[in-house]
């Protein structure tokens, strides 16, 4: 599955405390050309790939900001020019919600999406739009866009990120999100910050890890009630039922299986690597999605996996947590991508500090040095 | 979609008005209802519950053996004369009736925990006073942990009945006051979606022949979403791990009598354990010739 | 049968009572509250033990005495009450209306007498009251406390007031760090001759005489055992095991002499079998040390058959108590 992290727009109508795409550079959006153009390139990467998916993942900026007409326009193009291949295409969304409507849905339907991604925050004025980030009125709004996601039966999971203004109360935070969405069907995430900490809401991997930490116990003891909040669950199932379920960043797989597009048709690994600029694929105008999804630049990604398995990793029984972590966190700290990354380090912390302790439960999918698990039958042997 | 019960005072106008309606009537009279049963029968519609709210004690209430089967929600004040509820007692069992005693008297909490180890059904009535939540926490561990056979004790009982982690369980059903189930009707047809609301005259529609129109009200629908306020505080109730079970009824006390936290957390692990239990005894079906 | 203390204060101040190591240390007004009640008697129920003894001090000093009794009863409960008979004129009058019509197999009265010609008029007069309206329904009780007594009177007691022709023989005994007043070992013989010599006329009454706990076999002859057997219909016991008594404030203890050792809260359990076994368990380690009252009992037979169990315990703690605080402390506590 290629998966394009689309971003027709950079235009956002929110001002989060955590994003820097709007205040960064002027934003854009994408033309009707442009879209079509893109189409066309995903029916030729499909055609030439037919064993392959695509997973279009619209994002942005806010990309309800487009209007319902872009996307029946999408839809248009999708239809005229992927006709052998439409079926091979999955869309998905990511948005604030704020401006959901029930045509937006209609069309949303059309195109085969039934979830919408969004994120979330309680604590006042970190989201909103203006420059106080009015959140009371972006959270009535958030609200009455889920309640049309439920009554039209789309289901919705969202992101928290978590900042340094969220360590005061990390149980509360967990409740509140809880409540929010009441099976859970949320990831707790650090912030990013890349450069300058303008706002002071970045966070060390201790802080991170015990965030996590000062909500585990609870959530491992009631995990029944919130099944489906992450990174816990990721964890669990990562250890116990050894699935790879870690997020994109974590997975060492990333290499030919993403790509970013941007408003100009500018690709790059992913959207953090597009927003930061920090490696170009081209743009899609001069070069087809086929050429791009094997741009030799992606090697490298590859061969990080067995530098950090034979240096930093070696004999790390969390590798399969983390593949030494996301490259582009490598590039910030190092300038290149094939170190280990500091949330390694928070991993490791939240491993070793709270969740080994807490569950009782080791993980065994080391390298070299398998820590015995109790769900393991030689082990119980 | 499904039908409201509608919430009334009794009154014989009203009443022959509704044809194939579910209804739950407040008596102002014991003497109404055998009346009130046999109207709302006679005129084709299906009494929910009758409900008598009566300012004297249980002891004081002249029960009548006529009273079978008919579903009565009965509010007093306390039990009063034990000897002379005692009396009673082989009638009450009889009777398809639930008693409610409020938390304003604070011997209502024994009261309650004596009715329910007598096999009586019964229910905690909330009240104005500040509620002790620690003797509120032991009458519904009784309710749910108790191991000898005893009557139900609401909202203990509904709330480990009807608590499903993925949705928000409203106890005031237990109340007929749930606009998701009961809507309010007086004399005059005016519609609101509380008691509360009707006291206040604050309708949503009027006439009975609008009440299934209620479904495309969009005040219905924000009455519906009105728990999400909660979620527009910075903090409050939304930030405690039980909201979902008590959707912030004690909201307003929570500052000065902050108990209500611990004890709604206890009755979720309390809802957690009557699952278990019932999904462990849970018996296997097996084909029936 | 587990004993219930109503409250923890009596009217009566018996020489002999067993209790009073009980009631000293505790709150006076402590009375059993409703809550508590229904906690013990769902425990009851889920053990399986449908009787229960109602005591004190004094029970009907509990302002809900009778309120007590009729839940119970309507709980399927069988009541037994202890009490001296002696109430006040409203609670006497409540009683009478209500519980006097209750079927003797459901509720009952132990009331332990003492001699009339040693109690004062109004306490007498308050008990002839009493059994004049419950005395159906009422055993007589006597505590033996001395090796020489008189219970003549509780013949005339049974005939005038229609009392149950039983007569529960108790024989008090020493609360282990108290003083009270009962009979030495070195006197059980005297004492077993007395009771003997009541024979005859409690048969001509056709009146039965019935031990409760801590009499030792081996004070009877082979003779006078042979009379018991037949005066009892072959029904002779000699046991001491824990009775169970649970005070209003929900703590438990194995038997009244022994209250002062192995308190514990009713939380902590259970079953009331939980309970049980938990009193036996330690009644059986303090017999491993001391197995009776008499030395004789070390290599008893009839001990190792149970037949006797060596008389009350509450004298073998007396033994640590008189020898070796310490090790008691350390064995046993």
């Amino acid at each position: 599955m290629a998966t394009i992290i689309f971003k027709p727009t950079e235009k956002c109508n929110s001002n989060c405390i955590y994003c820097d795409v709007v205040t960064r550079k002027k934003p854009k959006t994408m033309s009707l050309d442009l879209l079509e153009h893109i189409f066309k390139n995903i029916d030729g990467y499909l055609k030439a790939m037919p064993q392959e998916h695509v997973q279009l993942i619209w994002h942005g900026g806010e990309p309800l900001l487009l209007g319902e007409d872009y996307f029946i326009k999408a839809l248009e193009f999708q239809e005229k020019h992927c006709k052998e291949t439409k079926h091979r295409v999955n869309h998905a969304i990511q948005s604030n919600l704020t401006l959901i409507n029930e045509n937006f849905l209609n069309i949303f339907r059309k195109l085969g999406i039934n979830q919408v991604g969004t994120s979330f925050e309680p604590i006042p004025n970190l989201r909103g739009p203006g420059a106080k980030r009015d959140s009371a009125t972006y959270n009535r709004q958030f609200l009455k866009g889920i309640n049309m996601l439920e009554k039209n039966n789309f289901g919705w999971g969202f992101i928290y990120v978590v900042t340094k203004r969220s360590l005061k109360r990390p149980l509360d935070i967990f409740f509140f999100l809880s409540n929010l969405k009441l099976t859970g069907g949320f990831m707790l995430n650090p912030v990013l910050v890349y450069g300058e900490d303008k706002e002071n809401i970045g966070l060390t991997q201790e802080e991170y890890a015990d965030f996590l930490g000062a909500i585990f116990p609870y959530w491992w003891k009631h995990r029944d009630r919130y099944p489906q909040v992450n990174p816990f669950k990721m964890f669990v199932e990562n250890i116990v039922e050894k699935k790879i379920t870690t997020g994109c960043e974590d997975t060492g797989k990333c290499a030919y299986g993403h790509v970013y597009i941007g408003p100009s048709g500018e690709a790059s690994q992913c959207g953090r690597a597009g927003d930061w600029e920090i490696i170009s694929y081209g743009n899609i105008n001069e070069r087809s999605l086929l050429e791009i999804m094997q741009d030799e630049q992606r090697e490298q990604f590859l061969k990080r996996n067995d530098i950090l398995l034979n240096g930093e990793c070696k004999g790390c029984p969390y590798w399969e947590f983390c593949h030494g972590g996301c490259p582009l966190d490598s590039f910030i700290k190092h300038k290149n991508f094939m170190h280990q990354t500091n949330r390694c380090e928070g991993k490791k912390l939240f491993l070793e500090k709270y969740f080994i302790p807490i569950t009782g439960i080791n993980s065994n999918r080391c390298v070299e040095k398998p820590l015995m698990s109790p769900f393991d039958e030689h082990c119980r042997a | 979609m499904r039908d409201h019960i509608l919430v009334c005072q009794f009154d014989e106008d009203l009443v022959r008005k509704f044809h194939n309606q579910r209804l739950v009537i407040i008596l102002s009279d014991f003497n109404q209802v055998q009346q009130a049963h046999k109207l709302v029968n006679d005129c084709q519609n299906n009494l929910h519950c009758l409900v008598i709210d009566h300012a004297g004690s249980l002891a004081s209430v002249p029960f009548h053996e006529k009273w079978r089967g008919i579903p009565l929600a009965l509010f007093v004040s306390e039990i009063g004369a034990f000897k002379e509820v005692m009396g009673k007692l082989p009638l009450l069992r009889d009777l398809n009736i639930r008693i409610f005693l409020s938390t304003d008297n604070k011997e209502n909490c024994t009261g309650l925990h004596i009715l329910a180890s007598l096999g009586i059904d019964c229910g905690v009535s909330f009240g104005e006073k500040e509620i002790d939540w620690e003797a509120m926490n032991d009458l519904m561990t009784y309710s749910i942990y108790g191991k000898v056979n005893h009557a139900s004790i609401e909202p203990f009982q509904f709330i480990a009945r009807n608590y499903n982690p993925a949705r928000l369980t409203d106890l005031s059903s237990v109340y007929f006051d749930n606009p998701y189930t009961y809507i309010h009707i007086d004399k005059n047809e005016n519609i609101a979606l509380t008691a509360n609301d009707l006291k206040e005259g604050k309708f949503i529609l009027k006439g009975i022949e609008n009440v299934h129109k209620i479904f495309e009200d969009e005040k219905y629908q924000e009455a519906l979403n009105a728990w999400q306020k909660f979620l527009l505080k910075e903090n409050g109730c939304a930030y405690c791990q039980a909201w979902r079970i008590c959707i912030g009824k004690f909201s307003e006390s929570a500052d000065k009598n902050p108990g209500c936290r611990q004890f709604f957390t206890d009755l979720m692990e309390a809802a957690d354990h009557f699952i278990s239990v019932q999904q462990k005894n849970k018996r296997k079906e097996v084909w029936q010739p | 049968m587990a004993n219930i203390l109503l409250t923890q204060q009596c009217v009566r101040s018996c020489p002999y009572c067993f209790a009073k190591k009980h009631m000293a240390d505790s709150e006076p007004d402590d009375i059993l509250t409703w809550d508590n009640l229904i906690y013990i008697a769902d425990l009851m129920e889920h053990s399986g033990e449908m009787g229960v003894s109602l005591l004190g001090g004094e029970p009907t000093l509990h302002p809900n005495f009778v309120d007590f009794v009729i839940y119970l009863l309507e709980r399927k409960f069988h009541v037994n009450v202890f009490t001296s008979g002696i109430m006040g004129e409203k609670m006497f009058s409540e009683a009478e209306r209500v519980l006097s019509g209750i079927n003797p197999d459901r509720l009952s009265f132990v009331c332990n007498v003492n001699n009339p010609d040693k109690s004062p008029f109004s306490e007498l007069e308050n008990v002839r009251r009493f059994l004049k309206t419950f005395g159906h329904l009422t055993t007589p009780g006597f505590n033996i406390y001395k090796p020489d007594f008189n219970f003549d009177f509780i013949f005339q007691y049974i005939n005038e007031f229609g009392m149950r022709r039983h007569i529960r023989l108790g024989l008090a005994h020493p609360i282990p760090g108290k003083h009270n007043s009962y009979v030495p070992i070195d006197k059980m013989k005297q004492m077993a001759e007395k009771l003997i010599a009541y024979l005859p006329v409690m048969e001509r009454l056709k009146i039965k005489g019935g031990f409760d706990c801590g009499f030792p076999l081996c004070i009877f002859s082979e003779e006078q055992i042979g009379r018991l057997f037949k005066h009892n219909s072959g029904r002779l016991s000699f046991g001491c095991g824990p009775a169970i008594d649970i005070g209003p404030d929900m703590s438990v203890w194995g038997c009244f002499p022994l209250s002062n050792t192995h308190k514990k809260s009713i939380y902590e359990f259970d079953s009331m079998n939980d309970i049980r076994n938990y009193y036996r368990d330690i009644h059986h380690k303090v017999r491993i040390e001391v197995a009776g009252i008499f030395d004789a009992c070390d290599d008893c037979i009839y001990r190792e058959e149970q037949l006797c169990m060596g008389g009350c315990l509450a004298h073998s703690y007396n033994h640590f108590i008189n020898e070796a605080n310490i090790r008691f402390k350390e064995i046993y506590q």
